[in-house]
């Protein structure tokens, strides 16, 4: 056991004219997370104090925040592994606080559904009612497969030197998913993303900040920039993407026959 | 046009700059080392080739497009900056407008100089 000096920002907009530090001592061991003591300063110190989190084991991006001035999340960040006796907690920037650790993302969730982030087809038919998969190669998959890792914590945004700075900007990973769909061979809406993305990818100045920041390992910014790629190939109509087309149907097998028969359904 | 198409003749526009930059200093300064390699034109301190090399139609016609993509690439850039700021997002499509004319003058007044330059 060590004990270990939190110092957590405070923001009550209701109460606080500007935020403050308060301290709080825990004993912490080996295997701790900074939100297993965040969650223990709520539950035994102070039930005043506001965090979000869901998962605890860094799949849901609740819980981003800045952890001795690096953006991480809480769940995936291991106490002893900071090497420090005290530990200086913040909510994320270039977000609006809504109270303590709690940042408001709503913005970035707007943003993110004006992209489109989904498979967009013209045979609606099959989209509503579909007859198979649409058949994709391995290659096709690893076009965008990292970029559908992100778990849209925000950490991107809070690194981010043009979102600090131009409110219009989309975002990282707004960018990010709009070429994982758009790259994707099964998608047809790259035009309409396009229109959508445009605007705010020359705003995109490659400080790669995003990509240093994700704590699941996309490269947001590799994203933006072969977006502008596309993009401007597409504008200039000279952009070709093989669309995958639906799977042939399976042949039946010819031992079929031999095979046992599957029990009748339990439930 | 589209907008990303304007942002990718930016990066064009950077990439002939260095280019014609190249150019500019081997054709009006190291003419005498082009010379001796058997590619130069003219003695740059002799004044009536300077002169006889300024009325070439090649000549203008590159210092024409020197000048349009120098032009393109400052001012795009500017206005990129310029509208990322908080002054810019309240007046956008003033400083758009604004840094519109003022390339325009420039322009004009760049193509003014070198048709008269030589005569």
């Amino acid at each position: 056991m060590k004990e270990i000096i939190f110092k957590i920002l405070r923001f009550d907009p209701e109460k606080d004219k500007k935020p403050y530090f308060k301290e709080y001592k825990i004993n912490v061991k080996e295997g701790d997370t900074v939100l297993d003591a965040l969650i223990y300063i709520k539950e035994n110190i102070d039930s005043t104090l506001s965090i979000r989190y869901s998962c605890r084991m860094g799949i849901c991006g609740s819980c981003g925040m800045i952890i001795n001035s690096k953006p991480e999340l809480a769940c995936h960040t291991q106490i002893f592994e900071l090497k420090s006796n005290i530990i200086e907690v913040r909510p994320m920037h270039n977000l609006p606080i809504i109270k303590d650790l709690v940042t408001n993302l709503s913005d970035y969730i707007k943003k993110h559904r004006s992209v489109k982030p989904y498979i967009i087809r013209d045979d609606k038919e099959e989209m509503d009612k579909p007859k198979r998969e649409y058949a994709q190669i391995p290659d096709e998959l690893l076009k965008f497969l990292q970029f559908s890792y992100c778990i849209k914590c925000g950490l991107c945004i809070t690194q981010c030197p043009t979102c600090s700075a131009y409110e219009g900007f989309l975002g990282p990973f707004v960018l990010a998913q709009a070429y994982r769909y758009s790259i994707d061979s099964r998608d047809k809406g790259i035009n309409e993303r396009i229109k959508i993305v445009e605007s705010s990818l020359p705003n995109c100045h490659f400080a790669t900040a995003c990509s240093s920041a994700c704590p699941k390992g996309v490269d947001p910014a590799l994203a933006i920039q072969l977006l502008k790629r596309i993009s401007m190939l597409n504008s200039l109509g000279i952009f070709k993407k093989k669309i995958s087309e639906i799977a042939p149907e399976p042949s039946p097998s010819p031992d079929k026959d031999k095979y046992p028969k599957a029990p009748p359904p339990s439930v | 046009m589209r907008k990303i198409v304007f942002w990718g003749m930016h990066l064009l526009a950077g990439f002939l700059i260095f280019f014609f930059l190249l150019w500019h200093i081997f054709y009006m300064h190291y003419q005498s080392l082009t010379k001796a390699i058997g590619f130069g034109t003219h003695y740059p301190l002799i004044f009536s080739e300077v002169v006889a090399r300024a009325k070439t139609a090649g000549f203008k016609i590159a210092y024409v497009l020197f000048l349009i993509f120098v032009l393109y690439h400052a001012f795009y850039g500017l206005k990129n900056i310029l509208i990322e700021t908080e002054f810019g997002k309240k007046f956008e499509i003033p400083i758009k407008i604004l840094i519109i004319l003022f390339a325009t003058f420039l322009f004009i007044y760049g193509i003014f100089t070198t048709l008269k330059i030589g005569g």
